[in-house]
């Protein structure tokens, strides 16, 4: 079998609900991706420096220092970041679409979607990422490589 | 099994699940636990048989990993959650039933899971 290389989508995970980090941090690595999770929005931006991320899934309502707040009033003014951002929430999809729209952010995901669903999009939006880099000029950076498994395909 | 009546627990966010309620009919002996830290401290006593947990997919996966992590595969666990899918592809050894298959198929999975549990345990 010629297994191809293929590039390992990052994702960073943030939210302060444990269950959900390790059980899609879990899922999400199944499926291909590296995944890194982070529990507060006061230390996102140290966190952002290094982890490059393709996909930001950002739930707007931690305590301390919401979502939207880093996000508002414009786009990545806080955040510093050209990943895709989208917005988690157990909130109605919606509230989250106005949300979304209301602080610019690419997109959202409630957290009662179906699990393999939530998968398929952010690997949408992976591919999405990578393509806007590479048509930027800007190539992909931290990114590790891996054999493809059958299971991956 | 250390008494006559197999003793599971529940992990469910509702105190009156329609599981509860179907294992006791069939004979279980059920302990309702709403916290996560007491069923993976729990879960591997001689008291308990096996466990169960009803919850979200992405809670589901994150509570059996740490109770697998911990015992080591040791102790009977089945979900019940309507992502049965996405349980399947992070833990593909783990029995799942989805909530409109309960009524039909969660007594015989959770016996058999027993009973393939004690097998294994035997030999």
């Amino acid at each position: 079998m010629n297994a191809q290389p293929i590039q390992r989508g990052r994702v960073l995970i943030v939210d302060d609900e444990t269950d959900i980090l390790e059980g899609m941090k879990a899922l999400l690595e199944i499926e291909g991706m590296d995944v890194i999770t982070h529990d507060s929005m006061i230390t996102l931006p140290l966190i952002l420096r290094d982890a490059d991320p393709d996909v930001i899934l950002l739930d707007i309502s931690l305590p301390a220092l919401s979502g939207s707040a880093l996000l508002s009033p414009g786009r990545n003014r806080l955040l510093r970041t050209d990943a895709t951002v989208i917005l988690f929430s157990g909130r109605s999809a919606d509230e989250l679409e106005g949300l979304a729209h209301k602080f610019g952010a690419d997109g959202f995901v409630t957290k009662s979607q179906d699990p393999m669903e939530i998968v398929a999009r952010v690997q949408t939006w992976i591919s999405q990422r990578r393509a806007q880099r590479a048509a930027e000029g800007k190539g992909v950076s931290n990114v590790s490589t891996r054999t493809a498994s059958p299971a991956a395909r | 099994m250390s008494q006559l009546v197999p003793h599971l627990l529940l992990r469910a966010d509702s105190s009156n699940s329609h599981a509860s309620a179907l294992l006791r009919n069939a004979g279980y002996m059920v302990t309702n636990i709403s916290n996560d830290v007491i069923v993976e401290r729990t879960a591997g006593v001689p008291e308990v048989d096996g466990v169960i947990v009803e919850l979200p997919a992405f809670a589901a996966i994150a509570v059996v990993r740490r109770i697998n992590a911990r015992y080591g595969h040791s102790v009977v666990v089945l979900v019940i959650t309507p992502s049965a899918d996405a349980v399947h592809r992070v833990l593909p050894s783990t029995p799942v039933v989805r909530p409109d298959e309960v009524d039909h198929d969660l007594i015989s999975t959770i016996d058999l899971a027993l009973v393939d549990h004690q097998f294994q345990v035997a030999n």
